[in-house]
């Protein structure tokens, strides 16, 4: 065995975990003090890792290449007349629910609260990596997972107003006014990032629940040039 | 016990049907929240292009050791492939901050590194890469690379990889490829 054949032997027994605990302290310490050596086994890891990310991207594709057909196919595989059905259904569901949205089906003025209601954009930086509860909460609130984000909310130890906000906004996503309210109320006339944003979600949540005067008390509070001050008005008007 | 504690351990260490099941579940759960995330103006290439991405960087962190199973994978892998997409954002606006200059020509060095790996592996016969692909990325044991591939004995296997590998670091050091322009 040439010395080269040698040394990929000890670097392969390294990496591969092959060594004792004796063994992997002397080759670190050659590793340390041996340039030359230290380089070379840079290559090596180097050449190993590129195996492995190509051969795992390689079968990544292949999987997703694979979902995507199966998702089409699932819908191919259904015979004609069965395919026209469920055109059908779905088209009726969208006229119903633009209807719905429209106003339609309401009996009374008011405008409907799906209308009105939009969860607050996440405004929050996060970082490269989501290393905490709080970056994985605001990954469930971006991708509409109100009820999962609301769980890591709630996990999050050092509770400030960011998280109280952005857990009134998935307990109303959530379809809770109440306890959207009780969250908001602690946040109401507290100098805060979101003071202008919790007189309308407030409001919001008690018109929600049909309790319009305090829904009024609150939009009234929303001043020229406040957030949502033009819906404001449009409700204020709509509820008297 | 979820799933989700074994993905890291699968995707690193297990078969390649291990592998290839943990991927499945990770592009189920996380492909549909990125494609609504992204929006419907981005094409489903673009967004596959950035899901791949994410992909190759989330098995760089693997492989490091630096991602250390405080949150799901897979929101690990969603938040990787929301940074990129952020950054694909900020690369298509016209700017003149320095900073950002800077992080745009650094991404893009660090996209023609995997490309250009890719490319140099590509320089190798299909025997030989596939060999390698069992032994570190599948697992598979000497015996079983022989039977796979019709050697003589695993003595035979052996060498084979051995050469191989010897080939592969050689072509990466004829390209100058070094450990630090590769790691991010």
């Amino acid at each position: 065995m040439s010395a080269e054949e040698e040394q990929l032997l000890r670097f392969e027994n390294y990496y591969l975990g092959r060594m004792n605990a004796s063994e992997r302290a002397m080759f670190e310490r050659e590793l340390k003090a041996n340039r030359e050596m230290a380089q070379a086994y840079a290559a090596y890891q180097l050449t190993i890792r590129t195996i492995k990310k190509e051969a795992f991207l390689a079968d990544a594709r292949e999987i997703s290449a694979e979902e995507k057909q199966a998702g089409q196919h699932n819908w191919h595989r259904l015979p004609v007349s069965l395919r026209y059905i469920a055109g059908m259904a779905a088209s009726l569901l969208i006229l119903l629910v633009a209807a719905y949205l429209t106003g339609w089906f309401q009996s009374s003025d008011h405008l409907a609260f799906e209308q009105l209601y939009k969860p607050y954009p996440n405004v929050m930086q996060q970082r490269n990596i989501a290393q905490s509860k709080i970056d994985e909460a605001f990954v469930n609130y971006s991708t509409g997972n109100f009820a999962a984000a609301l769980e890591d909310f709630q996990q999050v130890t050092s509770s400030n107003d960011t998280v109280i906000f952005y857990s009134a906004i998935c307990s109303l996503s959530l379809g809770d006014p109440d306890k959207a309210i009780a969250l908001l109320d602690s946040l109401y006339g507290v100098s805060s990032g979101f003071r202008e944003q919790v007189n309308w979600y407030i409001a919001l949540a008690y018109y929600k629940k049909e309790e319009y005067t305090p829904a009024r008390r609150y939009l009234e509070t929303i001043a020229s040039g406040e957030y949502k001050y033009e819906e404001s008005r449009t409700l204020l008007k709509s509820i008297k | 016990m979820s799933k989700e504690l074994f993905l890291a351990k699968h995707i690193l260490s297990g078969s390649r049907i291990e592998k290839r099941e943990a991927l499945r579940f990770l592009y189920r759960k996380c492909f549909p929240s990125l494609r609504k995330l992204i929006g419907p103006e981005w094409s489903d290439e673009a967004v596959e292009d950035i899901y791949h991405e994410g992909l190759a960087r989330m098995y760089d962190s693997l492989q490091d050791g630096r991602f250390r199973g405080e949150a799901k994978l897979s929101t690990y892998l969603i938040t990787i492939c929301k940074n990129l997409w952020l950054m694909e954002i900020r690369s298509n606006k016209v700017t003149y901050n320095s900073d950002l200059i800077a992080e745009q020509t650094e991404v893009a060095n660090k996209r023609l590194d995997a490309q250009y790996l890719s490319e140099v592996m590509d320089e190798m016969n299909k025997e030989c890469r596939s060999v390698l692909s069992s032994f570190y990325y599948e697992n598979k044991s000497m015996q079983e690379i022989q039977q796979d591939f019709g050697l003589g004995s695993v003595q035979a296997a052996k060498n084979k990889k051995s050469r191989c590998l010897k080939k592969l670091i050689s072509l990466f050091q004829q390209k100058g490829i070094t450990y630090d322009s590769f790691i991010e």
